[in-house]
């Protein structure tokens, strides 16, 4: 509990009393300050009873509409309270809101106050979260002011509501000359027989074969010997190669082509993660490779390649590397690790690069990465590469190393052309960009083990689509 | 303890109001004093009492009961204890106004235990002087206000909270 001002006010004056009796020499003047003593003393004993009472029988109800809600959008929350009829404390209660979390002042009021006639008042507010997160509401604080105005008293009370903020969901358009693919992943079965669950056939024992392939059953109603046949059921291995190279910040912010990008990296790393296949990730920066997750089937791996994917930011061309070599620059960071001068972190500064490379690579970085994979990936696994359409001739030469030795490759293109900011006067301009794209992604597309799609905002998309929908020279 | 400066500001002027005497036990609180003055018989400090006294109907209690004492110092002497004795539960009853009107009788009565117990510190301490009997009106005072505070956090089960901070 603590003192108001009026409270320090009334105190001042006995003070002020009680010097005068002592200067004066009047014992008068004691008598008058001990009125005002015994008056705060009184109220105080008084309100120490009262507010212990209401605190306990006060009902804070603070409700958040949502359990989950998208970044920079408001969510209303309610704050009600009511108290006994009988309770003569004045209440008002204030809702406190999440660090990081928005108060949308144009929404409403965050405090509630309850009159002396009153029992019972809400409020309600927006709020939103300008980042992605877990946001728990601390409790409202409660403030019990004695009716006289001497004392305060401040509690927490109410429950502590919990949101959670994740990104607003891309419109991701995934298909092929504006036709969406609902699956890009496919079933995998091994078109051989081995171990598995689904029966292929019931055949004749024949000598060699294994007595736990025997099927009783069919044994016991055919009155020979037969066996049961399954499909061979494999795991896939996939490797992700994703580019995040400086072209891929194309597009408004939040909505890049490296944000699809990565919702459809993060969309194969959960499909997956589903069927329990093992699956590997590389980025690749302007100078090489800059994130590997090994290929492995543990939950961390998963995460982990999550994580990664969900920390991709487009990196910068180098252009130190253009005057020194990767050695050269290798031993002056490595001089410079560790060394606290001022001089050598200004130094550092210039020498060491804000992209930590796993592997640098001279000539395209792209083609690179997939050569890599490649060589670590099994005969025929799956090799998907999310890139845009910037490079046609590197994507064509990325596409061939995937698929080398029998291997399959899944293409992910971003058109530049549907990121780029237009306006309706250049919509027949993209619409004929897009047309160069989808020629391109056709060619990929044509080899029998090569599977091209394309990823576009699927609004921008249709806007498109739509402003030439009907002319010859139309996709669809 | 959470302090918020919202809402406080509002609370100690609207929702608890003004302070000011103007019920019947307070204007017969402040005419008690009166009567005592014009019974001392100090006709000189009459008119004096009269302006303070009148104007102390318009004020908030507080000052009313300080404006009270001074119109009733100059006229009556310790020895006058009768009268010393009614116009100071006169004028307590004029500074317990607030707590009258805002239905919280039970204030008064705390105070007058209140009063009676200061009374009871003042008249040990006068025993050693003026000084020190002042020095324990005021010692009194903050030692009763902690205390309410004191337990005011154990009653809210606050102790622990606090002494880990």
């Amino acid at each position: 509990m603590e003192v108001t001002s009026r409270w320090w006010a009334t105190a001042g004056t006995g003070l002020v009393l009680g010097a005068l009796g002592v200067v004066a020499e009047e014992p008068l003047f004691l008598l008058a300050a001990a009125g005002l003593g015994a008056w705060l003393v009184g109220v105080g004993a008084v309100t120490s009873r009262n507010v212990a009472r209401l605190a306990d029988r006060l009902a804070v109800d603070y409700t958040v509409a949502t359990a989950t809600a998208f970044v920079d959008t408001a969510v209303p929350v309610t704050l009600a309270v009511s108290r006994p009829a009988s309770a003569t404390l004045a209440v008002a209660v204030h809702a406190d809101i999440p660090v990081g979390a928005e108060f949308q002042s144009d929404s409403g009021d965050r405090s509630v106050t309850l009159a002396s006639e009153d029992t019972e008042r809400a409020t309600e507010f927006d709020v939103s979260f300008p980042v992605s997160g877990r946001f728990s509401f601390p409790q409202p604080t409660v403030v019990l002011t004695d009716p006289t105005g001497l004392y305060r008293a401040c509690v927490e009370r109410g429950p502590t509501p919990t949101v959670t903020a994740g990104p607003t969901p891309l419109d991701v358009h995934v298909g092929r000359g504006g036709e969406a693919v609902r699956s890009a992943y496919g079933e995998h079965r091994s078109n051989r027989r081995g171990p598995g669950f689904t029966t292929q056939e019931i055949r004749e024992y024949a000598p060699g074969d294994s007595a736990r392939q025997i099927d009783w059953k069919a044994t016991a109603r055919l009155a020979d010997v037969y066996v049961r046949e399954t499909d061979g059921e494999t795991d896939r291995q996939t490797s992700v190669v994703v580019d995040h190279r400086e072209q891929m910040a194309v597009g408004p912010p939040e909505q890049t082509m490296l944000a699809y990008a990565r919702e459809i990296a993060i969309g194969s790393v959960r499909i997956a993660a589903e069927r329990n296949d093992p699956i590997s990730i590389e980025t690749v920066g302007d100078d090489g490779i800059t994130n590997v997750v090994r290929s492995s089937t543990v939950v961390e791996s998963y995460v982990r390649a999550e994580s990664v994917l969900y920390g991709l930011t487009p990196t910068t061309a180098s252009t130190a590397r253009r005057i020194r070599s990767t050695s050269q620059g290798r031993e002056t960071a490595e001089r410079l690790e560790g060394d606290s001068d001022v001089f050598a972190r200004v130094l550092d500064s210039y020498v060491g690069n804000p992209t930590r490379y796993v592997t640098r690579l001279r000539d395209d970085p792209l083609v690179g990465s997939v050569q890599r994979v490649r060589n670590l990936t099994q005969a025929g696994g799956l090799i998907v590469i999310v890139t845009s359409d910037d490079e046609p001739t590197r994507i064509r030469e990325a596409v061939k190393v995937a698929v080398a030795d029998g291997g399959r490759a899944i293409v992910f293109l971003t058109p530049r052309c549907l990121f780029e900011p237009t306006d309706v006067t250049t919509l027949t301009d993209t619409y004929e960009q897009y047309l160069e794209f989808e020629q391109l992604r056709r060619d990929i597309d044509a080899h029998p083990r090569v599977t091209a799609l394309e990823v576009a905002p699927e609004t921008r998309l249709e806007e498109v689509l739509a402003h030439r929908r009907g002319t010859p020279t139309a996709v669809r | 303890m959470v302090s918020i400066s919202v809402g406080s500001q509002s609370l100690s002027t609207a929702a608890v109001g003004s302070a000011v005497a103007r019920d019947p036990f307070s204007v017969a609180g402040l005419l008690a004093v009166f009567a005592v003055v014009q019974s001392t018989g100090a006709d000189r400090w009459t008119f004096f009492a009269a302006v303070l006294l009148g104007g102390a109907v318009f004020l908030p209690s507080t000052i009313a009961f300080v404006a009270g004492q001074f119109a009733l110092i100059p006229a009556v002497t310790i020895d006058d204890q009768v009268a010393i004795a009614v116009a100071q539960i006169a004028l307590l009853i004029v500074l317990t106004e607030p707590a009258r009107d805002r239905s919280v009788p039970v204030v008064t009565g705390a105070t007058a235990v209140a009063y009676a117990g200061l009374l009871g510190v003042i008249a040990v301490g006068l025993r050693d002087g003026l000084l020190v009997a002042g020095g324990l009106l005021c010692l009194s005072v903050a030692l009763g206000t902690y205390l309410v505070h004191r337990v005011t956090l154990v009653r809210l089960g606050m102790v622990d909270a606090e002494a880990k901070e």
